[in-house]
């Protein structure tokens, strides 16, 4: 009873720091855990000479933005630097290097606050979860301000076929952002240029003022849109494991066309060779007939 | 995801006509898959998607006169929440009959049903004069905008024969100034498929931003108007709809190193913007 006491007690003594600090590792590996003493959880590990910014401190801990979330390290391995920092402003993509094209890894929570080691172009690097990583600049305190995108314009509705597509939906369930539909069309048009495959099965997207729709979660505001996973011939409705079903063209679909024309933030859709390799498509339940494709 | 089993099943009901017709897109589609892929697909699909509306189509199955039979239904319940699925099953079969029942629908004369014959002829998407003149007639004749919007949908472009462009054009022309917005979006849409891109151009200045964005789309296919689409994708007061459609459709064209500054710019914010936010 006592020694569980202990690190409530010390967790509690916490005092934010009067100024944020940047603090660079200086042990080869170093604990990180989840408050000020050797009694708390293992939550992973920090590494020579990363940076990290300190917040709080508790005896001989600080407390240092870490992943997600904050996280607890022994003072006496830490060396103060003067390191440019910055917080960041809105939820922000962690990725694996300076651009969209890599894997997001993470999130940055809004608050949090960051060392910046290094640039490259309207990017910035930094230390995550002991990991060297990017944040794009924009959504910085050192960034200036971003005006987030504003419009006014209201959904429309996605015609039952055009180049390149098909809609297996009634035309009440086919209304969309500007973006999600015009975005669609633009895929489905590059896939026809590209393939002399059948055309995509595009299903419901959302209603034409938006709000609950049944038979789904989601699909309130349309940015959700579900599309059948390809077939090796002809079109229609097939199932990941099918004899029926291609992964090397629905692969294709999702990497060269979907990802290219639509403002992709995650697809989910249950074939885990696709959800292994691409870091936008994740699993979620029921998924193996269509995938469901959400923009930002 | 109910519509994926209704699809399924009441392809497979169809049989041999309907499935030659259902890969129609693809001298590879033509081929006949086997039966046993077909049947294996379709209870696949049925386990991961159960529905109610599945198992009432399931009666079509394996019976030869399933297509009169869907039709007919279709023809009693067009219009209607019931009748919506039924579309989406027939909207892939290419016969005669469909085409039909179409065409009876949107001459009908009752607005519900016309709106659920449209939605079928623009599914079928067939190259035949007698429904494309029917199109433009209604497009010429008739003043509700919903079935403006539905008949724009449904003209689909053919063969670029030079008269039938013409006649088209002269049709499609007067819905680019029409009162509603929406019919001026599809209209400036159509009228750029049939290659009339300057109301698009035009449309790049209507007082709505939806009809903007419609344009700005419209123009995808318009390499002479990447320094038009440059000016609404550089306009920071431009809605951000519009100059994101513009944006993707000044990737489409020849760019000189100013238009080029311009899409790069614009790209640079656009990458900012899907950076923020809730991301999973």
């Amino acid at each position: 009873m006592k020694s569980s006491l202990v690190p409530i007690f010390a967790f509690l003594a916490a005092v934010p720091l009067a100024a944020q600090e940047a603090v660079s590792i200086g042990v080869p590996a170093l604990n990180v855990r989840n408050g000020p003493s050797p009694d708390h959880a293992l939550i992973g590990k920090v590494y020579s000479e990363q940076i990290y910014v300190a917040v709080a401190t508790s005896g001989n801990w600080r407390k240092i933005w870490y992943g997600q979330g904050t996280g607890w390290v022994y003072t006496p391995y830490l060396s103060p630097t003067n390191a440019p920092m910055a917080q960041v402003t809105a939820s922000l993509n962690v990725r694996t290097g300076p651009g969209t094209g890599y894997d997001v890894v993470g999130t940055a929570p809004a608050g949090s606050w960051w060392s910046i080691s290094g640039s490259s172009g309207a990017w910035r690097k930094i230390h995550f979860k002991g990991a060297v990583r990017w944040v794009h600049g924009a959504y910085l305190s050192t960034g200036g301000p971003v005006a987030p995108p504003v419009s006014s314009v209201g959904f429309i509705q996605l015609p039952a076929s055009g180049t390149g597509f098909y809609s297996y939906s009634p035309p009440g369930d086919r209304w969309g952002a500007p973006a999600m539909i015009y975005g669609l069309m633009h895929a489905a048009a590059s896939w026809d240029d590209q393939h002399d495959w059948p055309r995509l099965g595009i299903g419901d997207i959302s209603l034409k003022n938006g709000g609950p729709m049944p038979g789904h979660v989601s699909h309130k505001v349309g940015k959700d849109a579900d599309l059948f996973p390809v077939r090796k011939s002809g079109e229609g409705s097939t199932v990941v494991g099918s004899s029926t079903y291609s992964q090397t063209r629905t692969k294709d679909l999702i990497t060269h066309h979907l990802k290219q024309n639509l403002n992709v933030k995650v697809i989910f859709f249950n074939d885990s060779s696709i959800y292994n390799s691409l870091s936008y498509v994740d699993y979620w339940p029921n998924h193996y007939n269509h995938m469901h494709v959400r923009i930002w | 995801m109910r519509r994926l089993a209704i699809v399924a099943i009441v392809s497979l009901a169809l049989g041999g006509t309907a499935g030659y017709f259902l890969g129609r897109r693809s001298p590879e589609t033509k081929r006949q898959e086997p039966v046993r892929s077909r049947v294996e697909s379709s209870v696949e699909v049925r386990q991961t998607a159960s529905h109610p509306e599945a198992e009432k189509e399931a009666e079509y199955v394996g019976q030869p006169d399933g297509l009169e039979r869907l039709v007919e239904e279709f023809r009693e319940k067009a219009g209607t929440e019931e009748g919506a699925p039924l579309a989406a099953a027939l909207g892939q079969v290419h016969d005669p009959q469909v085409e039909k029942l179409a065409v009876d629908l949107v001459r009908s004369g009752d607005l519900a049903h016309q709106l659920a014959g449209l939605d079928l002829l623009d599914r079928l998407d067939i190259e035949n004069p007698e429904t494309r003149t029917l199109v433009l007639e209604t497009l010429r004749t008739d003043p509700r905008p919903e079935i403006l919007s539905a008949a724009l949908y449904a003209l689909h472009r053919g063969v670029p024969d030079p008269r039938e462009t013409r006649e088209t054009l002269a049709v499609l022309a007067p819905l680019a100034s029409h009162s509603v917005p929406e019919v001026r979006r599809r209209g400036v849409i159509a009228l750029a498929e049939w290659g009339a891109v300057e109301p698009a151009l035009t449309a790049l200045r209507d007082p709505s931003p939806d009809v903007r964005a419609g344009a700005a789309f419209a123009l995808r296919n318009a390499p002479g108007a990447a320094d038009t689409l440059a000016a609404r994708v550089a306009d920071e007061s431009e809605d951000w709809a519009v100059r994101e459609q513009a944006w993707r459709s000044l990737a489409r064209c020849p760019l000189d190193e100013r238009t080029y500054a311009i899409y790069a710019r614009f790209r640079e914010k656009h990458e900012a913007a899907g950076e923020a936010g809730d991301n999973r």
